[in-house]
């Protein structure tokens, strides 16, 4: 007795989704895997003496891979990327965690947008703010000094440290918004069953809170890491040209016109982009409850 | 030396509003107590100060022969089955029930037995390697009764545990709830909206309106004598008749609808002369069975519904009032057709006045 259901209509409706697609298909088709494309052929070139030769070569990636330099980049520009993404989930998580036990809506919104803020300055700016505040006669050294903790004034700009501590500061809102949204997510009345099976707060926190939010922090961790290794402007500001990374290698390569090593090594950060995204997924579906 | 729970004026207020206001009441050691109110009486408040999430504003909470105020929840003598369950789900069903003995660090082999007692209890063990969402509704309630239960609390709370389970499981774990009550000797409280539950289930039940308690006493005690009129109408169906007072005599009272005289007892005096009879439907006897009752007179069907075990009719009596009778439907008795003329009786003590407003 029951008729089928109208065939145009259904059509239509599974054809939706894909029209919809389209727009972000074509966008990323030319902006993305095009680009690709001439990536990898330019990594096959040769650039010798300031010019471009276009024959067929592994030299590039063979240098890539094989010189100890570049070992020693890539292993730097991680090594930031896994630091930043470390003390901005140290520092993310209890601000998270802060942010989701205020009892007021009103405060919540404003530690938010304060939390939000770095964001909102231009990378050039927020990069000379930090070098006021960390450089030897900084208010950052200054009160160290005053509170008696140290007695010269520590390097914090110039180095790998003023970078960790900007980059850390400028992801903090990637890092404390999906984590919040973890929490928000919780039902409320987890804890309270913990805490009426005998749980104190660190208990409640520790096997209840904490592996919850887990997806959360995956994802930070993922958003936090990936924008490291992009992070161009911030070393280049603040490194004092002791800070290496990738990024700052492929751009002064585009400079001189280097498109084979721009290539390879635009390349490599994709590639450990991908890798890092991929392990995430993994911990992420591990985590799931 | 004190027993079992108790609640001296206990008040609550949210943001100026009286959510449980001055509520007192005793609960026996090892007996079944339900808390039963519509939704938003403050049932579940009165539940979560005793179970330590709320503090009472004023008020002492005694259990045993302690007082309670401030004490944290993970310090007191009482589990809790929440309303949606609130089982961890990251964790089996094994692991959610081993929460409370492992923060308890009860040793290892205790632990696994007690576990395993617990869920046996329940009829789980065959499902303690399975998360949360690969349970049903009636499974995961029985999760959260065993995490509850293995600590061998002194007082289970309950707060509408059965209220997300489909009536037949429902009334399943009715019978289940009270066999596994009387096997652990703990104290039941037990809130809920359902009548059917509070009344199957209890020693005894509160009632429960705008955070005050209206009256406390076993079920067929609140059911027979209501002490108010919210009460006579929340619990069961009734009539609520308006009648003139024409005088009253102790627990007797003489009323007056339309031209009907008769005999009810008093629930509350009511102020002036006019009061409200409360009379439940299935107290009115109709046709034959109606010979020989107290109180008498004749009516013509409006209405005729049939609900199986049972036959409601709207009557319209010849003193001028409308009245719902539930009759017991009876095999090859068909109900009465519309408009045909039916005796009418009640017993006295069945019909209770109570005030006009409240
Ligand atoms: N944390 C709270 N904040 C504000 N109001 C609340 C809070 N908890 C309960 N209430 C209010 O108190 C009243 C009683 O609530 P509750 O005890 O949950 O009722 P019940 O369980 O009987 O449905 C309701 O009107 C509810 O809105
Ligand atoms: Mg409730």
């Amino acid at each position: 007795m029951s008729t089928p259901a109208p065939r145009t209509g259904g059509m239509a409706r599974a054809a939706a989704p894909w029209l919809l697609l389209l727009p972000a298909f074509a966008l990323m088709t030319y902006a993305f895997i095009l680009p690709i494309g001439s990536f990898l052929e330019y990594g096959f070139y040769r650039f010798e003496r300031g010019r471009l030769i276009q024959d067929f070569t592994f030299a590039t990636y063979r240098r890539f891979l094989f010189d100890p330099y570049y070992h020693a980049v890539i292993l730097d520009t991680l090594k930031v990327a896994a630091i930043v993404t470390t003390i901005a989930l140290a520092v993310g998580y209890p601000l998270a965690y802060g942010l989701w036990r205020l009892q007021s809506p009103a405060l919540q919104r404003w530690f938010g947008l304060i939390i939000f803020s770095p964001v909102l300055v231009s990378v050039v700016v927020r990069s000379y703010g930090w070098t006021v505040l960390l450089a030897d006669q900084g208010a950052v050294n200054w009160a160290l000094m005053r509170a008696g903790l140290i007695g010269e004034p520590l390097e914090l700009v110039y180095n790998l440290t003023g970078v960790v501590i900007s980059l850390s500061h400028v992801f903090l809102p990637f890092v404390v918004f999906p984590i919040y949204a973890a929490m928000t997510r919780l039902d409320p009345s987890l804890r309270e069953a913990a805490m009426d099976l005998g749980a104190g707060w660190w208990t409640t926190f520790r096997r209840v809170t904490l592996p919850l939010t887990l997806p959360g922090i995956v994802a930070a961790a993922q958003i936090a890491f990936t924008l490291a290794l992009g992070a161009l402007v911030t070393p280049a500001l603040l490194g004092g040209g002791r800070v290496l990374v990738l990024p700052l290698q492929v751009y002064r390569a585009t400079s001189e016109i280097n498109w084979p090593f721009a290539a390879v090594g635009g390349l490599a950060l994709l590639l450990m982009a991908l890798v890092a995204v991929v392990l995430s997924n993994r911990l992420l579906r591990y985590a799931e409850p | 030396m004190r027993q079992g729970v108790e609640l001296e004026a206990v008040s609550k207020t949210f943001r100026g509003f009286r959510a449980v206001d001055g509520v007192s009441f005793r609960i026996p050691e090892g007996s079944f107590f339900s808390l039963l109110g519509p939704s938003g009486c403050g049932k579940s408040t009165t539940l979560r100060m005793l179970s330590g999430f709320e503090d009472p504003d004023s008020g002492r909470i005694w259990i045993g022969d302690q007082v309670m105020n401030g004490v944290p929840a993970y310090r007191r003598p009482t589990n809790m089955v929440f309303q949606r369950w609130a089982l961890f789900p990251h964790m089996t069903a094994y692991e959610n029930v081993a929460f409370g003995p492992s923060v308890a660090r009860v040793p290892r082999a205790d632990r696994r037995r007690q576990v395993m007692e617990a869920l046996a209890l329940v009829g789980l063990t065959d499902f303690a390697d399975r998360k949360p969402r690969q349970l049903s509704g009636g499974q995961m309630q029985r999760v959260a009764l065993a995490r509850a239960l293995v600590n061998k609390p002194r007082v289970l709370l309950l707060d509408e545990p059965l209220g997300a389970l489909d009536l037949k499981l429902r009334l399943q774990m009715q019978g289940e709830l009270k066999r596994i009550q009387e096997s652990v000797g703990a104290t039941f409280v037990y809130v809920t909206h359902d009548q059917g539950e509070a009344l199957t289930m209890s020693d005894q039940v509160a009632i429960m309106r705008d955070g005050r308690i209206e009256q406390i006493g076993a079920p067929h005690e609140v059911y027979d004598a209501p002490a108010t009129r919210f009460v006579a109408s929340f619990l069961g169906n009734a009539n609520l008749l308006p009648v003139t007072v024409q005088g009253i005599d102790g627990q007797a009272a003489k009323v007056a609808l339309g031209g009907l005289v008769f005999e009810a007892r008093v629930g509350q005096t009511p102020a002036a002369g006019t009061g409200v009879v409360a009379l439940r439907y299935e107290a009115v006897r109709i046709g034959a069975a109606a010979e020989g009752q107290p109180v008498r007179t004749r009516g013509r069907i409006l209405e005729a519904s049939f609900a199986g075990s049972s036959v409601h009719y709207v009557v319209a009596a010849e003193p001028g009032f409308t009245l719902t009778v539930e009759d017991r439907h009876r095999i090859d008795e068909p109900p009465w057709p519309r408009g045909t003329l039916v005796d009418l009786g009640w017993h006295g003590a069945a019909a209770r006045l109570f005030p006009e407003a409240g």
